[in-house]
């Protein structure tokens, strides 16, 4: 069972401390993305990576449309690479959308989690006005839906629009995870359409642990509106602003990233 | 001709557009083709955030994929986006980038031909995807089949149950209901076969043998109160959480006048439920709280109420759908159990403190009652706290006929 955990969510496990420190890629990538960051807490914690199913290297035909067109699938996914590794009170980080697959996960079964680092979080990206500013429009969401579509035209149309196993064509799987981290343009589709049409306003408060927020600069996804709503709903968070402009401040300003986490992980454990 | 340009001025003039791209995400240069396609200066565009070339759905996707490709792979290629024109015109083009030290290179080529082109065959697609989609027989099958598993899934559900349910009551007919028999038919043989008892005697095995009597009629009462439950005629209602736990609390209080508790309690959730049952449910869970307080602590009893969403199905293996649900937790600081023994104390007439009464049974009945509500129960004790943690859904699923 662990092992097929192991396999299915391709987890790595490394670093010589005993404090787990689960890292989650965000929509549109995977674990990849953090390598410019980890190795930096190598020593002091035991690091583990992951892909969700349908991104990266996970194995695809554990693929199911129900379990991930809700975010709760992603959470349980997150459980399970929990529990395969025996990650009890984590320190958790997630990117962009799994930081609030990271609550929810948080939410379901606490003693997994010690402390929740949340980069670029979003609780919900269409606007709800007056009240709320996500930053975008339905409308926004739809042509981005279609500019993944057109990025996957040249092979879409050529096999069956369902969720296929590429058996016949691996070389046509391996392409494209090379360039786009995910294996499937319906598992792609499903999982923009279950990031972005997301509302988890109502689950902030409920959050038991204690958060940071990074923030970057000039995020379209996340804008700073955003992150100060954030900071206003969960309980017990921090807020941080960083220098870093975008959306992707572990790629960007690694070194940033880095220092900005150890300093709040500091600061809490003094506390 | 070209070979007489230096190379700047023949990138300022190729048939294609092309930007430097700084780490910060700010243009450095874009060339004089990009300028014209998007009707800008150069002063318009360079020291600008990249930003300002996209329409905001290809701002997500620059950001979602497109940077973290390049980062990732040092170059993209054949990358589909929507550029954005200064008069707001939306300009089709295939994105090519390469890493040079900390700048990211970009070439754009617009194809405004072979995107009409691609757009018929996407729309083509998708009319078909729609045709499949929309079928009202296909969707009018599709309910059907949900409500199908649902029921499944109940009844599937309610057979594990059964089971386990069957193998636990054999136990107790072959061995918790004999044993007060067993005992009952000794001291009978002795009555009987001893003439010169002191009265004294007679009224000693007089009494346990009604102390005998009473726990098999005690077991009786429970077992049918247990059994019952599957028989009840009561319907779902909607049930006031809050209000039905402000009056259990009352309720075990007046009936413990030895005691008072500090009650914390989370404001609670309407939920779909037997109300009996629940209230049941609860009064055991507070009145353990009671029974099992700790000599040393004054009692305390908090109650904490979180809703979280999970997958309905758990005996249909691959089917999912989350619905919402309340995990309630009971906490006190009382005497506790071993850790060991913390799936133990649900079963039937399983005692740990047999010198705090009770008959074993209120555990084993929450469990039952939880498992009715397609929900589930758990119990941990450490650090001089207890709890037991509730999970329910706010809505039970529809039922067959």
């Amino acid at each position: 069972m662990i092992n097929e955990m192991f396999k299915r969510n391709n987890i790595k496990v490394s670093g010589r401390g005993s404090t787990p420190m689960i890292f989650a890629h965000g929509f549109g990538c995977d674990q990849n993305m953090w390598r410019y960051v980890y190795p930096a807490f190598k020593d002091d914690y035991k690091i583990v990576l992951f892909d969700y199913v349908g991104s990266g290297k996970s194995d695809v035909t554990a693929y199911n449309k129900e379990r991930y067109s809700d975010l709760n699938g992603y959470a349980d996914d997150l459980l399970d690479v929990c529990k395969a590794t025996n990650s009890t009170g984590c320190v958790f980080v997630g990117h962009s959308v799994s930081a609030i697959i990271g609550i929810l996960a948080s939410l379901k079964e606490p003693e997994y989690f010690s402390k929740l680092i949340l980069v670029g979080p979003s609780p919900r990206y269409i606007n709800d006005l007056p009240g709320y500013v996500g930053g975008f429009e339905r409308k926004d969401i739809e042509e981005l839906l279609h500019t993944m579509e057109s990025n996957y035209i040249g092979w879409a149309n050529f096999l069956a629009p369902a969720i296929m196993k590429n058996d016949d064509k691996p070389e046509l799987a391996g392409e494209l995870t090379k360039s786009f981290c995910s294996t499937d343009p319906v598992i792609a589709r499903r999982f923009a359409e279950a990031t972005f049409f997301s509302d988890n306003r109502e689950d902030l408060k409920k959050v038991k642990h204690p958060s940071l927020i990074m923030q970057c600069s000039e995020d379209i996804i996340a804008p700073n509106e955003v992150g100060e709503y954030l900071n206003k709903t969960i309980p017990n968070s921090t807020l941080h602003i960083m220098k870093a402009t975008g959306h992707c401040p572990h790629m960007s300003a690694p070194i940033e990233t880095i220092d900005v986490m150890k300093e709040y992980l500091n600061n809490i454990s003094l506390n | 001709m070209i070979a007489d340009l230096a190379s700047e001025a023949l990138v300022d003039i190729a048939p294609c557009g092309i930007i430097t791209i700084a780490d910060n995400g700010d243009i450095i240069y874009a060339n004089k083709y990009i300028c014209t396609l998007l009707g800008y200066t150069k002063a318009e565009l360079e020291h600008k955030s990249v930003e300002i070339l996209f329409t905001i759905s290809a701002r997500i996707f620059y950001q979602t994929h497109f940077y973290p490709l390049i980062k990732l792979h040092k170059k993209a290629e054949e990358v589909f986006f929507s550029l954005k024109a200064k008069d707001k015109e939306s300009v089709p083009v295939i994105a090519y980038a390469s890493v040079t030290g900390e700048n990211i290179c970009c070439v754009f080529v617009p194809v405004r031909q072979r995107r009409k082109y691609e757009e018929e065959i996407l729309q083509a697609k998708k009319t078909a995807e729609d045709v499949i989609e929309k079928n009202e027989t296909l969707l009018q099958l599709k309910g059907e089949v949900e409500l199908q598993l649902a029921e499944s899934e109940r009844q599937l559900s309610l057979l594990k149950r059964f089971n386990e349910e069957y193998i636990q009551l054999n136990k107790i007919i072959s061995h918790d209901l004999h044993e007060p028999v067993r005992k009952l038919m000794i001291y009978i043989d002795r009555l009987q076969g001893s003439q010169d008892l002191t009265a004294e005697m007679m009224q000693i095995n007089l009494e346990k043998m009604m102390n005998f009597s009473l726990r098999l009629r005690e077991l009786a009462v429970c077992l049918q109160q247990y059994v019952a439950l599957d028989t009840s005629k009561e319907l779902l209602t909607l049930i006031d959480l809050s209000a039905l736990m402000k009056n259990v609390l009352e309720k075990v209080a007046a009936e413990d006048s030895s005691s008072t508790a500090l009650v914390h309690i989370d404001s609670l959730p309407e939920i779909e439920g037997y109300q009996s049952q629940v209230q049941r449910l609860f009064a055991e869970l507070i009145a353990n709280c009671y029974r099992f307080r700790h000599n040393e602590r004054s009692l305390q009893i908090t109650i904490r109420s979180t809703e979280v969403s999970y997958n309905i199905y758990k005996e249909i293996r691959e089917k999912y759908k989350y619905v919402d649900f309340v995990r309630i937790e009971v906490e006190d600081n009382g005497t506790g159990f071993l850790e060991e023994y913390s799936d133990y104390i649900f079963g039937l007439f399983k005692q740990l403190h047999f010198d705090k009464g009770g008959a074993g049974f209120g555990l084993a009945l929450c469990k039952k009652i939880v498992e009715r509500h397609q929900g589930s129960i758990s119990a941990k004790s450490e650090n001089d706290h207890t709890t037991f943690s509730i999970l329910l859904p706010l809505k039970q699923p529809k039922q067959g006929s």
